[in-house]
């Protein structure tokens, strides 16, 4: 069941707050977090969660790796400037 | 009475910041624009940020001066008092000698103004008259506010909604001092309103305020956007705290062996060590030790996808497709994987991958424990990030007590934890735990990583 951990807590370091599983699972455009694995594996079966829970896309969009932060402005200006 | 305190006169502030790019061994790598493959140019960047603050990130002159505005604003809070730790040091029964700087007393009670009145002021001198950015528990988005009201600059934060929901106080400092706060996702941008959409209870995630706040910023011509961590010019605002430091290391006729601090986005404790790091890369003391502490649990550092990462510095991805879920992959616990993450300050990964600075992870209950001691010796009550710092300075410190040498440590204390009381609640009250992989996974997991030359496993 998709919602069975939703209510375990976790301090989050990159909000620097505690959150609830829901919010890991979920915060990525609805897709869990790319920290998710290292986070929750020591409290659940984490990888058996997202194989049942998520498809192979799914999963390889999840771990893209995170672009150099310069570089993701950029290409959100360009988004922007686009839709404008 | 022996001497607790270091303070330096006002007039004793530094007025230059000191620019790392200057003394790097090897200039950092350009950032190329995703569209075109080029070198991001000034014109990329402008709709985000004033031309000063672009020039910066690419200076490579190595002092900048403070100008004097910046400077007045500086002084309503620093210089900031060096501390020695004495009754730490009595605590721990060490010869070793612990300082501490502490810039837990500025207004907004971490560093984080250091640059946040330094970006208002460069976007008011360039006749902006709006500002945005985002927040997660509200430190930064609180500085910023109080950056903008010295400068009569308006602040729109959108915060992470989860935490609007769960840290009022962070909020109301942010409203006090005159900025606007919203829950992202808000319906004031595209970027937000696509998300309620789908999701009308979305809790929010940084990413998605990142993007309100940078549509926010591009669809008005009065408008920028600020970071308070990774940028260059970012981390150069904060080297005011590290030169402060050595003057009144000086006073002190003390030098750091070991400096120690905490490293999320990186911008505190690069404020403190790249002042001292180019004693190191001149030769002049080749010994000193700087040391990166993260966290254990922490996913975005030692774990997580650090092998995702490494693929994509290193340009190897496909390789890395070896390790994705389902195929056997066990994020390893290897310390310092999360330097290479790329939400880290480029200048600390570039440091890193040249051996000029180390990294130790801790596990999260030790980190409360040392900072309770902190607290009940010298009377601080310090931010979670910074009691990383304070329990690896107790290590060292124990260290010495065994080896009978009396070492010099330096912790880069980046603030309190005032509104971080519910994580210490959580340690007192024994819900804390640590996370720890099996020793049998963790050496399961370091076979099977695919062996990347100038990779230290």
């Amino acid at each position: 069941m998709l919602e069975q951990y939703d209510d375990e807590m976790i301090r989050c370091p990159r909000v620097g707050g505690y959150v609830n599983f829901k919010f890991c699972r979920s915060e990525n455009s609805m897709l869990p977090c790319r920290w998710v694995i290292g986070c929750w594996q020591p409290r659940m079966d984490i990888k058996a969660f997202l194989d049942g829970h998520f498809s192979e896309a799914d999963l390889e969009m999840i771990f893209v790796p995170p672009k150099p932060k310069l570089e993701s402005l950029v290409e959100m200006i360009e988004r922007v400037k686009k839709s404008k | 009475m022996e001497r607790n305190m270091y303070f330096l006169e006002q007039k004793d502030m530094p007025t230059h910041w000191y620019n790392i790019q200057a003394d790097l061994p090897e200039p950092l790598p350009p950032v190329l624009h995703p569209a075109t493959g080029k070198p991001v140019g000034p014109d990329d960047l402008a709709p985000l940020f004033p031309m000063e603050l672009i020039m910066q990130e690419v200076s490579t002159e190595r002092w900048i001066e403070i100008p004097e505005e910046i400077r007045d604003v500086y002084s309503t809070w620093r210089p900031t008092v060096l501390h020695r730790a004495r009754r730490l040091e009595k605590a721990l029964d060490t010869p070793a000698k612990i300082f501490y700087k502490y810039e837990g007393t500025s207004q907004a009670g971490s560093h984080k103004p250091n640059t946040a009145v330094a970006q208002a002021y460069y976007n008011k001198k360039e006749g902006i008259k709006r500002i945005t950015t985002e927040t997660g528990a509200g430190q930064w988005g609180s500085a910023l506010s109080m950056g903008c009201a010295f400068f009569d600059v308006e602040l729109k934060v959108y915060m992470v909604r989860i935490s609007y929901d769960q840290k009022p106080y962070r909020r109301i400092l942010m409203e006090t001092w005159g900025a606007q706060c919203v829950p992202s996702p808000s319906s004031e941008t595209k970027a937000g309103r696509d998300m309620l959409e789908k999701w009308p209870d979305c809790p929010g995630s940084l990413g998605l305020a990142i993007s309100e706040a940078v549509e926010d910023a591009v669809m008005r011509d009065d408008t920028h956007y600020s970071l308070g961590s990774v940028l260059n010019h970012v981390l150069l605002h904060q080297t005011i705290v590290g030169e402060e430091t050595r003057k009144q290391m000086e006073m002190a006729d003390a030098y750091p062996d070991i400096i120690v601090g905490c490293i999320g986005g990186g911008s505190n404790f690069a404020g403190q060590f790249l002042p001292w790091i180019r004693d190191k890369i001149s030769g002049e003391k080749p010994d000193l030790r700087i040391v990166c502490v993260e966290p254990e649990s922490c996913p975005t550092m030692t774990r997580g996808i650090y092998a995702y990462d490494f693929g994509d510095t290193a340009g190897m991805t496909p390789l890395l497709k070896m390790h994705t879920l389902g195929h056997g992959f066990i994020p390893p616990p290897i310390h310092a994987g999360g330097l290479r993450y790329h939400g880290m300050a480029p200048i600390i990964c570039h440091l890193y991958m040249l051996g000029l600075v180390e990294a130790v992870a801790v596990h999260q209950t030790d980190v409360f424990k040392a900072g309770i001691q902190f607290a009940r010796t010298e009377g601080v009550i310090t931010g979670p990030e910074p009691c990383h710092n304070v329990k690896v300075a107790i290590d060292e410190a124990l260290k010495c007590k065994e080896s009978g040498e009396a070492k010099t440590i330096l912790i880069a204390h980046s603030g309190h934890g005032h509104f971080d009381l519910a994580a210490y609640d959580a340690y007192l009250t024994g819900k804390l735990e640590d996370f720890a992989l099996p020793e049998d996974e963790i050496k399961k997991a370091l076979e099977e990583l695919p062996k990347i030359p100038g990779q230290g496993q």
